[in-house]
């Protein structure tokens, strides 16, 4: 359910045209009675009775700002000669229906296409100012990663230590977290944004009711939190009444004090908005209060008065180098490098930088997409007008033997363009308000409560127009000029060119071809994708998923490390009850899958050449016969068994690559080396000596993307985690996936990672975005394919209606019907071949460069190239038939005796 | 003594200002005039009306920042001047006036069931 919000569009369309001396009285009048009417007739009532509003308040708004402009004198007399070009725009128009609707459709589907992108991008180029007071005093600190990029998170106890340098004032962090909460509508799963209490204080943010989260918080009343806005007004009804609501977070009843202000996104997590602020309690222990090397925190920090950026850059590197110095354990990354501080200021830290990357990589792609999709449309009618200019020569040559000026003329052409521009811009934005909300819909196939909320607003609006106008012009203004000039010299009477000179490429010819080229690159490319998830499911994993069932369970608080293995067997114990249970295994990651990105571990073999902070990689840690369960490929040795429990000498099974690397030409059977888990349910320095007894041909990766690296399996006993998967496996894996809810249902508190599910579906996460990405370019391709077989439509009928009289007398002495169609045919195809050609042109040096993306297939993949080919060549002649057939349906000596 | 008449539109909003009094601005004014006229009114007319009648000095629009109980949301107040009276009595004066040749138009609305 969405907050009774007016309509965004018809919103910022209103604002757009209202006079700014009336606008925010006007929209905030508009407000004030959406919102009584959302509450007496609901939300549905409410919105239309808006939109409503804004359609019938367009014009006089529009009216009466160009009275104002008018009656202000200036350029009052262009203005009225623009509106005679307009009307008179408006009139010719009318008369050729096809050609408007044609324009209006093509333009405004590719202008729905990047305003979508761009609406979606929008919060990357341009991240909402969060209304932080005395923003530019205030920087983000970052604490360098594992691998030595500088944006990665901090530590509480490192935060505290910022906090207290000379040259800041004060410092917050912030986490994200998932909680367990009740709101009365059972239990669900809310993003929260866990904060230093000082969060409010030092951001300055007002609550849009009650009050924020104090430094003194949690007081001796108990837990306090702040809800979004969204959720204020979704579950709260907007009412004043939430202050002082308790709801049920964690198990633990919690005071609502305040309502964040609107639309606040997440500090940590750029583009999240999370549902509820709650305070840092280290008693809670959501965030690891006293562990160096636990860092999960974003550090935003006010700068003390009078203190530089450069005095903070000096004191945070001097705290950097004292931490490497007491603490390298926490502070040495991966590469055995001194981690370091950086501090960006607040303005250029609202994306962080690491997400800004993937991102803009993202949003590229997008626009490359759609910005082909506009390409296509605006070729399409740039050929339009061309072969409209040319048929309308007549006509301007009138207008010029009456005395209108080249200027005039061109005028007017520009003036039909920019009604032209417009009208399509209206529909853009419908299209892409129904892009957008398609998008919305396209859920994050992860059980977490992400939302993707794409709404075009105002600059979307801006955007779009301005698209228009550019694209108005330049379809408008080329034939228009074109069209100009040689129409004074031609005579009134002359007719359309072209007609008497035979075979000539016909004006549209090369558009056409470009956009065929365009088409047949969109939807090679989604061949390419499709075949890629087709390679990606057939691609042998080294694990088999068939009939395996799988879930994240935590313990219980108050199990320590030492209850942990009772909590084991009796997980497992409760597993084994469900029908068809053949096997039951945990493990402390799932390979393949995101749940492997918890088993981050360190390596020290002691070989000569190794980095002093170790290997990083993935190290799972397993129950007996979880190995077997998932049908990894032993090469030698055994696997974990039962007696490599607590008290057993600690052992490990590797892949072959792990005993290649450290290893190379020997027998890695017997080795020993040193493990060191590094997440944040891990103790500080968790390290164990491992004896290889087992290696296996498997290398499962994280990503299809990641090369294969070494892997370690432990034994979970001597090895164990708080948070494990559990894997039950029979013949019906979704029916286990179901007995595992209700049998080993999540203990009180516990935020599970994953709910229970197969394996299978979890390993088909691995290509979603291969899915995503086919799903785009089909998408664009298919409207590409739309506008070209339009405009293939377009300029084959024109040269069959200027041609007419060559086939008629063709036909009539003695040429069959079939070889005229075939000419016809011919003359399509010849555009779509040529397209092809110039679309192939472009896609041999681009697309080996999207090789990384595909899995299994050649970037030139014959079939997925072929078929897009085909695919276009077979709409190329059947849009060339059509007007053949019509063509030689009419009677030869009808046309000859018309002339 | 104002040398034009009013416009219909203009009389409504002029007369719906007059009876709101201290509580005239834009919301209050389309809602007035659309249940005591019963005709549909946009906010984009209502606001090129008042800003016609501002130009005309009829009225005087007074923008205030929003108070309590307003959720955030300013208004606009609109306020007839001495002119604006003088219009809105001389158009009404003169209806009358054409009214009293009618005889089935004695005053009363007609009621429409």
């Amino acid at each position: 359910m969405k907050a009774p919000r007016p309509p965004r569009f018809a919103r910022a369309a209103l604002g757009w045209v209202l006079d700014p001396a009336d606008r925010p009285y006007a929209l905030a009048d508009l407000d004030e009675e959406f919102e009584t009417l959302a509450r007496s007739s609901g939300p549905g009532a409410a919105r239309r009775w808006y939109r409503r509003q804004v359609a019938a308040s367009l014009l006089p708004a529009l009216g009466s700002r160009l009275g104002r402009a008018n009656r202000a004198g200036g350029p009052g007399e262009g203005i009225r000669e623009w509106g005679r070009d307009l009307r008179l725009a408006v009139r010719t128009l009318a008369r050729s229906p096809l050609t408007v609707a044609v324009t209006v459709a093509s333009l405004g589907l590719g202008l729905g296409a990047v305003t979508t992108v761009f609406a979606a991008a929008e919060e990357v180029i341009w991240p909402s100012d969060p209304g932080y007071r005395d923003a530019d005093r205030l920087v983000t600190v970052y604490t360098s990663e594992d691998d030595g990029g500088p944006w990665g998170a901090s530590s509480y106890p490192d935060y505290q230590d910022v906090a207290a340098l000379p040259s800041m004032a004060d410092a917050a962090a912030a986490t994200v977290s998932f909680l367990d909460a009740d709101l009365g509508r059972g239990p669900e799963r809310l993003i929260a944004e866990v904060v230093t209490p000082n969060y409010f204080a030092l951001t300055g943010l007002r609550p849009a009711v009650g009050r924020p989260l104090l430094p003194s918080d949690p007081g001796e009343s108990g837990p306090v939190v702040v809800i979004a806005h969204d959720l204020w007004m979704e579950r709260f009804g907007g009412g004043s009444d939430v202050v002082g609501r308790s709801m049920r977070v964690d198990g633990r009843l919690a005071t609502v004090v305040g309502v964040a202000p609107e639309g606040l996104g997440s500090r940590r997590v750029p583009l999240v908005r999370p549902d509820v602020w709650v305070p840092f309690d280290p008693a809670t222990g959501r965030v690891p209060a006293s562990r160096r090397e636990a860092r999960e925190l974003v550090v935003l920090a006010r700068l003390a008065d009078g203190a530089t950026l450069d005095q903070v850059h000096g004191q945070l590197a001097a705290l950097a180098s004292a931490l490497n110095a007491e603490y390298p354990d926490a502070w040495l990354d991966q590469g055995g490098r001194e981690r370091r501080f950086t501090a960006l200021p607040e303005r250029d830290s609202r994306v962080a930088p690491t997400a800004r990357a993937v991102l803009g990589a993202v949003a590229g792609f997008f626009f490359g997409t759609a910005g082909l999709v506009l390409l296509i449309a605006c070729a399409n009618v740039t050929g339009l007008f061309l072969v409209r200019a040319l048929a309308r020569r007549r006509e301007l040559a009138v207008r010029a033997a009456l005395g209108a000026g080249r200027g005039r003329i061109v005028r007017l052409l520009a003036a039909e363009g920019l009604v032209l521009g417009a009208a399509s811009a209206v529909v853009g934005v419908g299209v892409a308000r129904l892009m957008s909300d398609a998008l919305g819909r396209i859920a994050p196939p992860v059980d977490v409560p992400l939302r993707l909320t794409v709404e075009p607003g105002g600059r979307a609006l801006v955007f779009t127009a301005v698209m228009a106008l550019a694209v108005s012009l330049i379809f408008s203004l080329v034939p228009a000029i074109r069209g100009a000039r040689p129409a004074t010299g031609s005579r009134p009477g002359a007719g359309a060119v072209g007609a008497r000179r035979g075979w000539r490429p016909a004006p549209g010819g090369l558009l056409v071809g470009a956009q065929f080229a365009a088409a047949f690159v969109l939807l090679a490319g989604a061949g390419l994708f499709l075949r890629s998830v087709h390679g990606a499911a057939a691609r042998d994993l080294g694990v088999d998923p068939a009939g395996v069932a799988v879930a994240t369970r935590s313990a219980p608080d108050g199990v320590g490390t030492d209850g942990l293995p009772a909590w084991y067997a009796d997980v497992m114990e409760r597993a084994g009850r469900g029908a068809g249970v053949q096997r039951v295994a945990l493990s402390r990651s799932l390979e393949l899958t995101l749940l492997q990105l918890g088993a981050m571990a360190t390596v020290r073999t002691g070989a000569p050449d190794e980095s002093p902070g170790g290997v990083a990689l993935f190290a799972n840690a397993v129950t007996p016969g979880y190995l077997e369960m998932l049908d990894v490929d032993l090469l030698q040795g055994r696997t974990i068994r039962d007696s490599d429990g607590p008290d057993g000498e600690p052992v490990a099974v590797v892949n072959r690559l792990f005993a290649e690397r450290f290893w190379p030409g020997e027998d890695a059977l017997g080795r020993t080396f040193e493990l060191v888990r590094r997440s944040a349910d891990d103790g500080p320095g968790a390290t164990r000596t491992l004896r290889v007894v087992g290696v296996a041909a498997t290398t499962p990766t994280v990503d299809f993307d990641d090369a294969p690296a070494p892997y370690v399996w432990t034994s979970l006993a001597q090895d164990p985690a708080p948070t494990v998967v559990v894997s039950v496996e029979g013949p019906d894996a979704e029916r286990l996936a179901t007995d595992l809810r209700t049998l080993v249902p999540p203990a009180e508190g516990e935020v599970p990672v994953l709910g229970a599910t197969t394996y299978a579906s979890q390993l088909s996460l691995q290509s979603v975005h291969l899915r995503v990405m086919a799903r785009v370019l089909a998408w664009g391709g298919g409207l590409g394919l739309f506008l070209a077989v339009i405009g293939v439509y377009g300029v084959v009928s024109f040269v069959v209606v200027q041609r007419m009289r060559e086939m008629a007398i063709r036909r009539a002495v003695g040429a069959g019907r079939g070889r005229v169609v075939r000419g016809v045919l011919r003359r399509g195809l010849a555009l779509a071949g040529g397209g092809l050609l110039a679309g192939g042109a472009v896609l041999l040096p681009v697309a080996p460069l999207m090789r990384g993306l595909l899995v299994d297939v050649a970037p030139l993949d014959p079939l997925s190239l072929g078929a897009a080919a085909l695919l276009l060549l077979g709409v190329a002649a059947l849009a060339s038939w059509v007007p053949a057939r019509r063509a030689v349906g009419v009677d030869p000596m009808r046309v000859l005796g018309r002339e | 003594m104002p040398d034009s008449f009013l416009a219909e539109f203009e009389m409504y909003v002029l007369l719906s200002a007059a009876a709101l009094g201290d509580d005239a601005y834009g919301a209050a004014m389309r809602r007035d005039i659309e249940q005591r006229a019963g005709r549909p009114v946009s906010i984009g007319a209502l606001y090129a009306t008042l800003g016609r009648l501002d130009d005309k000095g009829l009225v005087v629009l007074e923008p205030r920042a929003p108070e309590e109980g307003q959720r955030g949301r300013p208004r606009k107040y609109c306020r007839l001047t001495p002119e604006g009276r003088a219009a809105l009595r001389h158009s009404t004066d003169k209806l009358r006036v054409m009214m009293e040749g009618v005889p089935w138009l004695d005053g009363a609305p007609e009621v429409v069931e």
